[in-house]
């Protein structure tokens, strides 16, 4: 600790402010020294042992000494001057290189003379390629485009606005350096001004990873504004037609009992998507009988479907010691999958099996399937891996795979899945079964 | 217009929803016809064109939009469409689409009413 502080105060040093002679200070060094010169020069001329009576050489010499004198001394003075400039230059130097964000400066026609580390990386500038860069060899290759993607000429960029002498402050715009990837910058620009102008200032922050989540917020936030909508469109129109009389009442009822519980879900999934910002917790574990677990959530699921039929088959003692509440939302939330993504109805097959000290369960649908080239992204946070294809109607907000894989992980297990495009998916679970399990659950069952 | 019987055809995939609005409009008298994706809507428009289409946007198989420009391609502007949708920019959407009129959802059965006999006058 000790030691890691006196490195860093040997560093403070770089730091410190110098304080220079003035050039009055120098002026008044030069005429002390001529001064006192003009009054000593006799006795030191006689200390040095030159005849006093011989006024030529006397002269000669007093003029030599004065001369050399003050040459040593302005050489001195010179170079204590030029050795601060280059520790300041090499000051700013090193805080524009360590800026995070990109900072390049322009001459009035556009060249580029300066740029630190962060402005190289953005302008996709090679290393071996040093300013100052000529205009054609640097903003030809450059696309600039508003958040929009509106093309924004040259004339109308920030740092052409700020070349006539106007300061932009955190303008919005995208840039495609190399015509591969594109980058969101948020630009201020500012002239330098010296008299008159003759160049700019730009200071660029890479935004893209905040546009992008942006992006994806608000796609959620749409998302979850329609998933309300669709359970409450029949909600509201079923009290209606109660209200006027025109239904009969246990239709209507099964019908919004219906559509509660689809609300249920999603609400349920918000819940838990807030929850994620704190830290996942384990839960309580206690040991249950998945089938059970299994048969309860397919009773409860298939009340919320009409078109759908459920198949439960495989072992019926099944031990596992794991979160019941978290474990039952993974199950239900995979059921649920089966059956959205199955929209014309159908069979739903979940098999419960045990092997190697591992409990299985599978979930086969015959739905749509998930599209091969999006598999490796479905159990990301906001994957939505149907966006663009006609199923993209089905995509619910992208949160419940998310949860399911980390609550799988959490309690010792594991989910994967088999998919065929148009043929459909199968989901399995795994846990770990409890040891001498059966055992406990016969004994649990006699009881 | 509350006199004559239109022929109604009433698109989308929630079939809770198909069943309200059968309820809602079983005693106008107008005839109803379902379907539940653009692709099978398309064929209810074969067999017969209806007065004025109710459409969903989000839908298996064919989407609103694809049946809303298949339709307009094929038969022009036969039938006013009216659309039904949860988005946030429903107008927006409608107008996009060639849509005579809207419908956001969730609406009130009154309403509904309104805008399909505004869309038969038309």
């Amino acid at each position: 600790m000790k030691e890691e502080f006196f490195s860093l105060a040997k560093h403070a040093n770089f730091f410190k402010r110098e304080k220079g002679l003035s050039p009055l200070s120098i002026a008044l060094i030069y005429i002390g020294i001529g001064i006192l010169w003009v009054f000593l020069s006799e006795q030191i001329l006689a200390l040095l042992v030159i005849d006093p009576a011989n006024e030529q050489i006397v002269l000669l010499a007093k003029n030599f000494i004065f001369v050399i004198l003050t040459g040593f001394l302005l050489y001195h003075l010179i170079r204590r001057s030029k050795e601060k400039q280059q520790r300041f230059q090499r000051r700013l130097q090193a805080v524009l290189e360590s800026t995070p964000d990109a900072v390049f400066v322009v001459d009035a026609f556009l060249n580029l003379v300066d740029v630190n580390q962060a402005g190289s990386k953005i302008l996709d500038i090679p290393s071996e390629q040093k300013p100052p860069l000529s205009f054609n060899a640097l903003w030809e290759k450059l696309t600039l485009n508003d958040l929009e993607g509106n093309p924004v000429s040259l004339h109308d960029s920030p740092i052409h606005r700020a070349l006539k002498g106007e300061t932009i402050l955190n303008q919005e715009i995208s840039l495609d350096p190399s015509h591969n990837k594109s980058l969101c910058l948020s630009l201020s620009c500012a002239p330098i001004k010296n008299g008159t102008h003759f160049g700019a200032v730009c200071i660029g922050r890479d935004i893209t990873e905040a546009k992008r989540l942006e992006q994806l917020r608000d796609d959620f936030v749409s998302d979850a504004a329609h998933e309300f909508k669709t359970p409450i469109t029949t909600i509201k129109a079923y009290a209606q037609l109660m209200k006027a009389g025109k239904v009969d009442n246990t239709e209507a009822i099964t019908a919004i009992e219906r559509q509660s519980e689809r609300l249920n879900r999603i609400v349920q999934g918000l819940i838990e998507l807030s929850k994620l910002k704190g830290t996942l917790e384990e839960g309580t574990k206690e040991v249950l009988n998945l089938r059970e677990l299994v048969e309860y959530s397919v009773r409860d699921i298939e009340r919320a479907t009409q078109r759908h039929s459920f198949e439960v088959t495989g072992e019926e003692n099944v031990a596992v010691r794991v979160n019941r509440h978290r474990i039952e939302q993974v199950i239900r939330h995979i059921l649920d999958n089966a059956t959205r993504y199955q929209p014309k109805g159908g069979k739903v097959q979940i098999h419960v099996s045990t092997e190697n000290q591992i409990a299985i369960i599978s979930v086969r649908d015959y739905g749509v399937g998930i599209p091969t080239d999006r598999q490796g992204e479905i159990f990301n946070l906001y994957a939505h891996p149907h966006a663009e294809t006609q199923y993209a109607y089905l995509s619910g907000m992208g949160i419940g795979l998310n949860l399911a894989w980390q609550f799988m992980r959490q309690q010792g297990g594991n989910i994967w899945f088999r998919s065929k495009e148009g043929q459909g998916t199968t989901f399995y679970l795994a846990l770990p079964l409890e040891k001498g399990s059966e055992l406990d659950l016969l004994k649990e069952q006699i009881q | 217009v509350s006199d004559k019987n239109f022929d109604i055809l009433i698109v989308d995939d929630d079939p809770d929803l198909l069943r309200v609005i059968e309820l809602a409009l079983n005693q106008t008298g107008h005839h109803l016809r379902f379907a539940e994706d653009g692709k099978e809507a398309l064929e209810r428009v074969q067999e017969k064109m209806p007065d004025v289409i109710l459409l969903d946007m989000r839908m298996p198989v064919m989407s609103g939009w694809e049946f809303a420009r298949e339709f307009r391609n094929h038969h022009g502007r036969a039938a006013p469409i009216v659309v039904m949708t949860a988005a946030e920019d429903s107008e927006i959407r409608a107008k996009e689409i060639g849509a005579d009129a809207y419908l956001g959802k969730p609406f009130d059965l009154s309403h509904l009413h309104e805008v399909i006999e505004d869309a038969l006058v038309r």
